[in-house]
């Protein structure tokens, strides 16, 4: 059997051949300089999903990765103003218990109350990242105004209120002085505590909204992640400076004086142990989210491994494939020559 | 034998040989030509045993002829899908680039995220809306250039209806010069040259095969059985729709008064131009809408707000995400055709129209009664994580988006963009296989019917002999009369 | 020496003639013409001349590109007949359509035959009875109503069924089919009308086959048809062993073509196979009224008329003649012959038939001189003469020495 083959056969096979080469060698140059693929979505067919759905993952990971240093940094400004308000109540308990015996004391400790109360306003208007860390989610609004202020703050307005209302006579009058120790410490356990309960706090004391902000730290984790102006230790801190601060101490007979610093001294142990659990709260939060962070970057990595996997070209392989293809394009281009050479009208 | 005689046959075969230069001519001058033939003249003796060209015949390969019809058609119509798939692709773009819907709706739930973390700055806010209006508008662009596929597509049908009726009226033309050139003999090689490149020209457009009759006649019909030629043209008809949206269906191809195309079709076609554009027109880009609409559609769901009155008595309503139907809440799990192509953000949330981008973290778009943040809260994050958690949650769609029924929206438009791509590669793949085979059956039928020159120069050589010999037979004939006539002189 | 002159004569009749078509050569033929003599003296005698014409030798065809230059192979001539009509025999075939569409050859000779248009030609056999000058202008515009014709097609046997209610024969806006096809058939005037077909699946095995005029279809193509569109349905029964139509079944399905005739639709090879629906075969007859475009001339004579359209009809037939003694016709000039009392009469048949020869269209059959032999003679005759003249010289000078004798 003869086969026969057309003239326009054997030139076409070589043009048809040499079209598709030159196209691939384009391409392959091309997945070559940029080392993804060319067209992701031809080459990978169904697979565009899963890395579509990769990249999704990979930019939530990034995302949450990036608000948790938000949270973190929020967290760590709380840890340290209540460190610091703790720091300072037990300093201030300390100076309670020097100065019981003391009368000259009376004047010193009064200060230090009144510098604790305006340290711990201070501190819990503490802000990161221009919000206020202890307000809750009113999170633009100082949660707690400065007690000594003028015009009176709302708190010492009620504390001044309270104490008309219980005595008769404002804390300024001299009579303060024969207050006796069992009506300041009705006094003291009734209208004062009842100054600090949630309610009165919130109108008169703070702005702070009692929800805590929640914040996503991982794809499934969502907790916690700050304390608010009026959680029960922080009013008791503050119940405790105002008592030493703006009863008029110095005024008050031994016996009252005392029984007011042994009122202080239980709401700021009550307090310390208060506080002590908001910071192993937070404590916990900071460790979830360190925990998340480091669980999510090894997500990323191995997301950015898969990603890579499905899109990218070996560099050796495009190499490999672009000079192969190279050699193949000038042989077809001496065969072509060769063939257009080959007529029987060369040899006529 | 007579001289006279010897003289004719000389002269006889003269003839011959000039025929048979003038075919061996005409071979090499079409030899570059797609649908030349080879051509032989036959060649018979007289009975006074001179020589004659009775015929011209050409070289043909029915068999190889129809493949290659067949796999011209199939190419066509995986060239015409893979074109208009690649248009569609121009909505996802390459991955890396974020740019599909898929992308931005996983950038809406980053920001959500950003924002939930730091509700109260305004900036965050306002980029997240920014987000939401690239992720609406993203949507309506996928929309409108799926549409204009089908637009591109239905237009394309069209053309190609008009082309086929053009080249059947020439096919018509062309089997009649064949018809009464085979009845009288003529050559019609050239004829059935030109009748093979109109049908091959027609099989490009529809699926076609053709049937051989009688007296050289042709009649063609569809792959799907249906009459496109026989004695005469039967008309292709087709209305071009004007106007694409999303649930619009286009006209369907009629031959013979028998609809080829679309569902009501009685013998659909099955393969050609014409089948390949409907199938992008009636089928993929359609799927595709309906996946954007269903996108579009969770998306104004997710979004919705719910009255927070201690007794609700309002109906949701859309939030964030409004669209031509609102405020009312598309139902659940049915297709509404059209939300991705009027889904855009609330102006009452967008900034740039005067609206609060803070609305999103609030909500209360549609009145006091849907405001969640009560208290007008700066840290109020609840609402954000709840969205946020929604874009996570899974969800039913309508199956006519032939996806999952159950997904979350994130999943659902990455499930879209998979399925284009598996339809952009198996269409891809399909094309390179039917073109080469085109290409092979091409070759194979030129190979079998095609000119070789170098054949046809030798045979040039053999013919130059012959006509060589006659001539000097002619000269010794002549130089006998010459003879002759001294004698008599 | 007058003998030999007649010869030349012929010679130079038949080297003149050389190339004309359909000439015979003449040739003299000598014989003595002998005076009663005794047994001594001689009385000289002289010669007589016969020319003999070769008419029944076959000449060499000369192939032309001309169908209508016609030769004959074998015996027979051609019946043409000049301007007084009366038919004369020759074998000259160059012949070419004149103004007025008769085919006449070199001599100016019209060719005769039988016209076909009315049917099968009487011809009689010792007469030129019947024959009429061919007349291509006369055949002029022609339409034939289809009267039969063929549908062979394959059926998918896995086709769906359709409701009785919605079979097309019903009718019905709601009718579905299987598969439908369409024919070009012509009614009487040539008109042409397109004949949907259609194949639908009733039950396993059966089928229904339905014709409508698709000119009464509905807008946009398709059902309900017009009542008078609605021609013609059967029921078409398969084997199922091996899906063909039953024997017992009709094989054929009559359609009456509105303002034609009754097409009868042969469907005997249409089977019933699990395969896509296929046309394996479709045709049907009759034409379109066409001028026409060209003649073309068979074997046996037969003069088909191609149309415009490609469709062609048997327009004429040639007849060929013959005489017992083709050699002793009357030459007349143009190349034609008499019938003459030595021939015989003229005999009418068919080329290819009964000893007649065939008729070459394309081809003329050149004349039978050859110039060598000719030549030849002519030298012959020249020595003849010479002699002859060497004859009467020597004649003349005996009579001279008898002359000079007197003196």
């Amino acid at each position: 059997m003869t086969y026969f083959v057309s003239t326009k056969t054997v030139s076409e096979a070589s043009r048809f051949s040499l079209m598709s080469l030159q196209t691939r060698l384009a391409d392959g140059q091309k997945e070559l300089t940029t080392g993804r693929l060319i067209d992701v979505g031809e080459s990978l067919g169904y697979e565009t999903g899963k890395t579509v759905s990769l990249r999704q993952e990979f930019e939530r990971l990034t995302q949450i990765t990036e608000t948790n240093v938000l949270v973190a940094t929020r967290l760590a400004a709380s840890q340290a103003a209540i460190k610091q308000m703790a720091g300072n109540a037990q300093s201030f308990l300390d100076s309670l218990t020097g100065a019981r015996e003391s009368a000259s004391a009376k004047a010193t400790v009064a200060a230090a109350a009144k510098a604790g109360l305006a340290a711990l306003t201070d501190m819990l208007n503490t802000t990161a990242g221009g919000e206020y860390v202890f307000a809750g989610i009113n999170t633009d609004m100082k949660p707690v105004a400065e007690y000594v202020a003028s015009p009176a703050s709302a708190a010492s307005t009620s504390v001044a209120a309270a104490f008309l209302a219980e005595f008769g006579f404002a804390q300024s009058d001299p009579a303060v002085s024969n207050i006796s120790s069992a009506d300041m410490e009705a006094f003291l356990g009734g209208g004062f505590d009842g100054l600090f309960g949630a309610a009165s706090w919130s109108a008169d004391w703070s702005s702070a909204s009692d929800s805590n902000i929640r914040s996503r730290i991982s794809t499934y984790e969502l907790i916690d992640t700050s304390a608010n102006a009026n959680e029960q230790a922080f009013r008791d801190l503050a119940q405790a400076y105002t008592m030493v601060a703006d009863l008029n101490v110095e005024t008050l007979n031994q016996n009252t004086y005392e029984a007011v610093l042994n009122a202080a001294s239980k709401i700021l142990g009550k307090a310390a142990q208060g506080i002590g659990d908001i910071q192993s709260r937070l404590g916990i939060a900071q460790q979830r989210v360190s925990n998340a962070d480091e669980r999510m970057a090894l997500q990323v990595n191995i997301l950015t491994e898969h990603i890579n996997g499905l899109e990218t070209v070996d560099p050796y392989e495009a190499s490999t494939k672009v000079s192969a293809l190279i050699t193949q394009i000038e042989t077809a281009y001496a065969l072509t020559a060769r063939v257009q050479r080959l007529s029987l009208l060369n040899y006529l | 034998m007579s001289l006279n005689i010897a003289t004719g046959v000389a002269n006889s075969s003269l003839g011959a040989n000039s025929e048979q230069i003038a075919v061996l001519s005409r071979n090499i001058a079409r030899a570059g030509e797609a649908n030349a033939s080879r051509k032989t003249v036959n060649l018979v003796t007289t009975g006074d045993g001179g020589v004659r060209a009775a015929s011209i015949t050409r070289a043909s390969n029915q068999a190889l002829f129809v493949n290659s019809l067949t796999a011209r058609s199939a190419a066509a119509s995986h060239q015409a899908i893979t074109s208009s798939l690649n248009q569609l692709e121009r909505t996802i773009n390459d991955p890396e680039l974020d740019a599909s819907p898929a992308a931005l709706i996983e950038k809406l739930g980053s920001d959500l995220q950003q924002y939930a973390t730091t509700p109260g700055d305004i900036t965050v806010a306002k980029s997240t809306v920014l987000t939401a209006k690239k992720l609406a508008v993203s949507l309506n662009e996928a929309t409108s250039i799926t549409q204009a596929v089908r637009k591109d597509a239905d237009a394309g049908i069209a053309e190609a209806v008009t082309r086929v009726n053009e080249l059947l009226r020439q096919f018509g033309k062309a089997n009649e010069t064949i018809v009464k050139g085979v009845q009288s003999g003529a050559d019609v090689t050239d004829a059935l040259d030109e009748r093979d490149s109109l049908l091959a020209s027609v099989s490009e457009l529809i699926g076609v095969r053709p049937l051989n009759r009688a007296g050289g006649d042709m009649a063609l019909y569809t792959d799907g059985g249906v009459t496109l030629f026989e004695t005469t043209a039967r008309t292709v008809q087709f209305t071009a729709t004007s106007m694409f949206t999303a649930g619009i269906q286009g006209g369907s191809v009629t031959i013979d008064g028998v609809p080829v195309t679309g569902s009501s079709a009685a013998m659909p076609i099955s393969s050609g131009k014409i089948y390949g554009l409907t199938q992008v027109r009636d089928d993929y880009a359609v799927s595709y809408q309906r996946q954007l609409d269903e996108t579009a559609r969770a998306l104004v769901d997710i979004f919705r707000e719910t009255d927070q009155s201690a007794t609700p008595l309002l109906a949701d309503a859309t939030g964030l995400f409004t669209y031509s139907g609102a405020p009312a809440i598309p139902g659940t799990g049915t297709i509404v055709n059209g939300v991705a192509a009027s889904i855009a953000v609330n102006p009452a949330v967008d900034p740039d129209l005067g609206g609060s981008a803070k609305l999103l973290r609030d909500s209360g778009v549609n009145g006091a009664a849907y405001v969640y943040n009560a208290t007008s809260a700066s840290g109020f994050s609840d609402r954000l994580l709840t969205l946020s958690d929604a874009l996570g949650a899974n969800r039913p769609f309508d199956a006519v988006a032939g996806l999952e029924t159950s997904a979350n929206v994130r999943g659902f438009s990455a499930s879209s963009v998979a399925w284009l791509s598996e339809a952009r590669k198996t269409a891809s793949e399909d094309m390179d296989y039917s073109e080469t085979m085109m290409q092979r059956s091409g070759e194979a039928l030129s190979s079998a019917t095609g000119v070789n020159i170098d054949q046809e120069m030798t045979r040039m050589l053999e013919v130059e002999r012959s006509y060589a010999a006659s001539a000097k037979l002619i000269a010794a004939i002549d130089g006998m009369f010459e003879t002759l006539l001294a004698a008599a002189g | 020496m007058a003998a030999q002159a007649n010869r030349l004569g012929t010679v130079a009749d038949n080297i003149a003639n050389g190339s004309t078509a359909g000439y015979k050569r003449a040739s003299a033929e000598f014989s003595s013409f002998i005076l009663e003599s005794g047994v001594s003296d001689y009385q000289s005698g002289s010669v007589e001349t016969n020319i003999r014409y070769g008419v029944s030798e076959q000449g060499a065809l000369s192939y032309t590109s001309s169908i209508t230059d016609l030769a004959v192979r074998g015996d027979g001539f051609f019946v043409v007949s000049g301007s007084d009509a009366q038919p004369m025999l020759t074998r000259a075939g160059s012949f070419v359509e004149d103004g007025e569409g008769n085919l006449v050859n070199a001599g100016g000779f019209k060719l005769m035959g039988y016209s076909l248009v009315n049917g099968a030609p009487s011809a009689v056999a010792n007469g030129a009875a019947g024959l009429e000058a061919i007349n291509l202008g006369s055949v002029g515009m022609q339409a034939n109503p289809s009267t039969e014709g063929n549908l062979y097609v394959n059926v998918d046997a896995d086709a769906a069924l359709v409701a009785a209610a919605n079979l097309p024969s019903a009718n019905a806006t709601t009718a579905a089919f299987s598969s439908k096809t369409s024919l070009i058939a012509y009614d009487n005037l040539g008109r042409e009308v397109t004949l949907d077909v259609y194949f639908t699946k009733t039950a396993a095995n059966a089928w229904e086959v339905a014709a409508f005029d698709q000119s009464g279809a509905a807008t946009g193509g398709g059902f309900p048809y017009s009542a008078a569109a609605v021609l013609a349905d059967d029921a078409l029964a398969f084997d199922p062993a091996t899906g063909k139509l039953t024997a017992a079944n009709a094989q054929s399905l009559t359609i009456p073509v509105p303002n034609g005739g009754s097409l009868v639709l042969d469907l005997s090879q249409t089977t019933q196979l699990a395969a896509n629906y296929t046309v394996l075969s479709a045709k049907v007859d009759g034409n379109a009224p066409s001028s026409v475009s060209e003649v073309q001339i068979g074997e046996d004579g037969t003069m088909f008329i191609v149309f415009q359209d490609g469709s062609r009809v048997a327009g004429y037939q040639i007849p060929l003649a013959t005489v017992r003694s083709p050699d002793n016709l009357d030459p007349l000039a143009g190349n034609v012959y008499m019938p003459s009392i030595d021939s015989g009469d003229m005999l009418i048949g068919f080329a290819d038939q009964g000893g007649f020869g065939a008729i070459v269209s394309g081809a003329i059959e050149q004349s039978t001189v050859d110039l060598a032999t000719e030549l030849t003679a002519m030298i012959e005759s020249q020595r003849n003469y010479t002699v002859n003249s060497k004859v009467f010289q020597t004649g003349a000078e005996l009579i001279d020495v008898l002359v000079n004798l007197k003196r």
